[in-house]
């Protein structure tokens, strides 16, 4: 009798341990009881539809299947998704709850991690699995601990946009060429001469010349100019902003964005774009879709124009380089179910098929190295929008020549870049008031005397932070 | 033999002892067994009966639908406020835009009705009312805040007759309501009054509408235009639209602008945006992952899925493609809506008042519904059943189990002990703690005993007569009784003991005598008083 009992209660022993087992195996999950995962992006306009169609894809495809659901709750710009993470970061009061996932960019990631918000995903995937990303995005994600924290999925680099129809009539009335448009010393030429061509159009109308060329990121243009004259614009966690390098740029920027001829602007570039008051801009290749064929005039009047992709510009005698921007995905720190149901998703979204249908509707670049050698180049030629199409060319051909970095991630990065920005705009805006009510500038003026406005502004700067 | 063949050998000679029972009896083993397994269907099938007439078979149904009305009460009474709320809200920007507006105009010697004849005075009319529309988002729970004039800045152009100028302005965050720093974009409107205000652009934005593709907005105007009652009865929410070139679908809630003169010179609104509606109007979804609620248009037996806004989970891009689905009440407990690519859903539903009885869009209906695709409603019904069911067979089987062991170990001492009979050792069985056994082979070894031959000579007698000064006073009280001829159950009742106590003291006695009956206890005892 006694014997029986123990048979049976050994029997029960091992059927409960197997079945403990078989759930173990694919981390808690179960089709019948799914998780749901609130999942946060900044791909909405035309991008949007195609995220939302993927997303769906996925819930009632392999996530019905694992039991998993992605529930998108906020659709918002890159920047306005910054600040709501940034809110998260500091407890301000009214911060919303931390998504399961989350586009976010390493600068944000490092406090992330300082704080214990979001899981390393290295032990989420095998090594075959990792080694099908580009290595350099795949680096991109790893925080100072080496660990994978941003999942590579929306790379891009900076390119510059030139409306090509605004720029043949300006070249053909004052012999500009595109030249110039390989540097920036050459683009600063350009503006000041833009300006004055602009100003000129309407004689009766004094200092309305239209700006030429403005910069998505003065900060990423920094960095890029500093990595082009091979040092650092951050040296020791803090802007290294005393060498000659940086004066060179500072005087690339200065005498046109006082005059006019490079816009000083809170927004995007493509904004000034849309409405005929921009020639040319850096941003993120990514930004393709911002830009479209027309031109809206106040009046109402529509333009035909073209717009041409060409690679970043490089200061003189320096090096091709650019930068390696765009952000990734983090995954919230939560329990081992969730964090491995949000990596099922990763790796699902970021295979080719689903990586490459997502590139040809937002213009973001692959990210797995099957995507970007075969997948892409066979599918650019009958890309659905010509305009991705183009800067799928351009950037493949900078992937050639140039050299990329990637901005820091210290967790005072964000707040120093910020300040850049602010204190560069403010000084030069101010600049620009002063002197132009004052008429202390034109574009008749000694370059030593304008050397010397660039120096003393250049002080100022310093000194700001 | 392994100890697992031994059970699986056991139980198959119970297998074939019931096959072949009834040609000679039935075993006393397969009586209890049966009698147990019956006693235990029975109380399974009254406890079935009790759980049948208690309605617990019906829990998941039940539970299901109290569920959906639960979720749906709440949403109705959320949506019912906030859509009322809105909808005065709506009617208090109209009436301060339209104010303000004819002020402004008046002001330059403009009649609202003139106001198409002056596209230069449009910018800058729109740009005093971005302060006040940028107000009304920031302090409603809406997505966005409009304006439409019927008038366009450039009538010259080809295309002037289906341009408006206006202005749309869209919230970040659109679910925060009296945020102090609200991040808004501009959508519509000159591309100078954004920068006047400073306003990012969104990557869509137009400077003006395209009011073909727009019919909230020749409905809302026409609408005013023809009919003469007053504007609380005029404001429209359009179905879900999608503005031309935008990515992202609303309802639009639109109020005409009316001068004091009667002229219609204009629409502004607010509207809810799909993903607003998601974020505010989400059923709970612990308990069913893919329930999602809908306010949607309903025709006759129809609702519109493509018309009106979801919230749920999903985005449900898979089932947007819908035009119409069809509701049927053919179940007790819950509709089903069928769509025409073969889904079909299972929920309830409640129509929602949009408009006053009196309203000019009185005869739109609309319905808020909350719904799931119908296997997660049959799943989860039959979940609970089937949890039940699962716990009554197991229960029967773990029933059945113990029955057999049980009637086992009752019965196995019996049939040793009859085996042991069989073979004619009844002194060397055990003692079995069965009082009725133990008694039985007790008796049977005293009869044992009175059969067989008594061997006393002089040296055992002496040496018995040596052993009685070791009985201790009990034993040696016995003893005398028994000399004196008593029965056992004469000296228990003499002495006060029970039949146990004097079994206990006869073997004791037995054994400090070297007897192995109380034949040879009496033939010892005989010789005694024989010789004294």
């Amino acid at each position: 009798m006694k014997k029986s009992i123990s048979v049976l209660l050994l029997a029960v022993l091992i059927c409960s341990a197997l079945l403990s087992g078989c759930s173990g195996k694919n981390h808690g999950l179960n089709p019948n009881n799914p998780v749901t995962l609130t999942m946060w992006h900044n791909f909405g306009g035309e991008m949007q539809h195609t995220m939302d169609e993927l997303i769906d894809e996925f819930n009632s495809t392999v996530g019905k299947e694992q039991g998993i659901i992605i529930n998108v709750t906020s659709i918002s710009s890159s920047s306005d998704l910054q600040e709501n993470l940034n809110m998260i970061i500091n407890g301000d009061p009214g911060a919303p709850a931390m998504p399961d996932i989350t586009t976010c960019y390493p600068k944000t990631a490092v406090i992330f991690k300082e704080k214990g918000l979001i899981a390393s995903l290295d032990s989420y995937f095998t090594e075959d699995e990792l080694s099908a990303y580009i290595p350099q995005f795949m680096e991109e994600g790893r925080l100072d601990d080496g660990k994978l924290y941003v999942f590579p999925f929306a790379k891009s680099t900076e390119i510059l946009y030139l409306n090509q129809t605004f720029f043949d009539k300006f070249s053909k009335a004052t012999g500009i060429t595109m030249e110039n448009l390989s540097t920036f010393e050459g683009i600063s030429e350009a503006a000041l001469a833009y300006y004055s061509w602009t100003d000129g159009l309407t004689p009766d109308i004094s200092d309305d010349g239209k700006a030429f060329f403005a910069a998505d990121s003065w900060l990423n243009l920094a960095q890029a100019g500093m990595k082009q004259q091979n040092t650092e614009l951050f040296v020791d966690e803090k802007p290294a902003l005393t060498n000659d390098a940086f004066e060179k740029i500072w005087d690339c920027l200065y005498a046109p964005s006082v005059q006019g001829g490079f816009a000083i602007y809170d927004g995007y570039s493509s904004d000034l774009s849309k409405t005929g008051d921009l020639v040319c801009s850096t941003g993120s290749s990514a930004g393709i879709l911002f830009y479209g064929d027309t031109i809206t005039y106040p009046d109402n009047t529509i333009e035909q124009v073209e717009f041409t992709i060409l690679p970043f510009p490089v200061f003189e005698n320096g090096k091709k380089v650019a930068i390696q921007r765009g952000n990734g995905l983090c995954v919230a720190k939560s329990n081992e179910t969730r964090e491995y149901a949000a990596s099922v998703f990763l790796k699902w979204f970021t295979e080719p098929k689903q990586n490459l249908n997502f590139i040809f509707a937002t213009g973001y670049l692959p990210v797995t190295n099957e995507a970007f050698t075969t997948g892409m180049p066979a599918l650019t030629q009958n890309a659905p929008d010509e305009r991705i199409a183009q800067m799928l060319a351009a950037v493949t051909e900078m992937y050639h020549t140039y050299d990329f970095f990637v901005a820091p991630a210290f967790p005072e990065f964000d707040s120093l870049g910020k300040q850049y920005e602010q204190n560069l705009k403010q000084l030069l805006s101010s600049e620009q008031e002063f002197l132009r009510t004052s008429g202390a500038f034109s574009s008749e003026m000694e370059p030593t005397d304008i050397n010397q406005l660039s120096k003393d502004s250049l002080d100022v700067f310093r000194r700001s932070f | 033999m392994k100890k697992s063949d031994n059970m699986f050998l056991r139980a198959y000679s119970l297998w074939k002892e019931i096959r072949h029972s009834g040609r000679d009896g039935l075993s006393m083993r397969i009586r209890l067994f049966a009698f147990l397994a019956f006693l235990l269907f029975s109380v399974l099938m009254l406890f079935l009966l009790l759980l049948l007439m208690a309605g617990v078979f019906n829990n998941g149904s039940k539970t299901s639908r109290l569920f959906l009305e639960n979720e749906l009460s709440h949403l109705k009474q959320d949506i019912d406020s906030d859509y009322g709320k809105l909808t005065l809200q709506g009617l208090s920007l109209s009436q301060e835009i339209s104010g303000n507006m004819e002020l402004t105009l008046r002001k330059q010697g403009i009649l609202p009705s003139e106001l198409a004849e002056h596209p230069e005075q449009l910018e800058a009319l729109l740009s005093s009312q971005v302060t006040l529309l940028s107000s009304y988002l920031k302090n409603t729970k809406s997505s966005g805040a409009f304006l439409i004039l019927d008038a366009t800045v450039n009538p010259a152009l080809e295309n002037a007759a289906s341009s408006r100028a206006g202005i749309f302005l869209k919230s970040a965050e659109p679910n925060i309501v009296n945020a102090m720093d609200a991040n808004i974009r501009y959508l519509r409107g000159p591309a100078e009054c954004a920068r006047e205000h400073g306003l990012q652009l969104l990557p869509q934005w137009k400077q003006e509408f395209r009011i073909e593709k727009e019919d909230f907005y020749s409905k809302t105007i026409q609408t005013a235009k023809s009919t003469d009652i007053p504007l609380s009865r005029l404001y429209y929410w359009s179905r879900r639209t999608t503005l031309d070139g935008n990515s992202e679908s609303a309802m639009l809630l639109c109020l005409p602008l009316i001068s004091h003169d009667g002229t219609v010179f204009g629409v502004c609104g607010l509207e809810i945006s799909s993903m607003l509606f998601k974020l505010a109007y989400s059923p709970d979804n612990s308990v069913y992952p893919r329930v999602f609620s809908s306010l949607l248009p309903s025709v006759n037996d129809y609702v519109n899925i493509n018309g009106g806004l979801i919230a749920g989970n999903y985005y449900m891009t898979n089932y947007l493609g819908e035009e119409n689905i069809a509701i049927h009440k053919n179940r007790q407990d819950f509709n089903t809506y069928y769509s025409a690519n073969g889904t079909v859903y299972g929920g309830l539903q409640e129509a929602v008042s949009l408009y006053p009885s009196d309203s000019a869009f009185s005869q739109e209906k609309w319905i808020l519904s909350v719904m799931m695709p119908y296997e997660d409603l049959e799943n989860a019904i039959r979940g609970n059943n089937s949890l039940l069911f699962v716990s009554l067979a197991a229960l029967l089987i773990a029933g059945i189990l113990a029955a057999f062991f049980i009637s086992k170990h009752y019965i196995d001492p019996v049939i040793h002990a009859i085996h042991l009979i069989k073979t004619g050792n009844t002194s060397e069985i055990e003692k079995t703690r069965y009082l009725e056994i133990d008694d039985l082979l007790e008796y049977m070894n005293t009869q044992t005993a009175s059969t067989e031959p008594i061997d006393a000579n002089l040296s055992s007698y002496e040496e018995f007569v040596r052993n009685i000064q070791t009985l201790s006073a009990a034993e040696r009280a016995v003893f005398n009784l028994y000399m004196e001829g008593h029965t056992a159950q004469e000296i228990a009742d003499i002495l006060c003991l029970s039949m146990n106590t004097i079994k206990t003291h006869n073997k004791r006695i037995y054994m400090k005598l070297n007897v192995s009956s109380r034949k040879e206890l009496m033939v010892y005892v005989q010789m005694m008083t024989q010789h004294p």
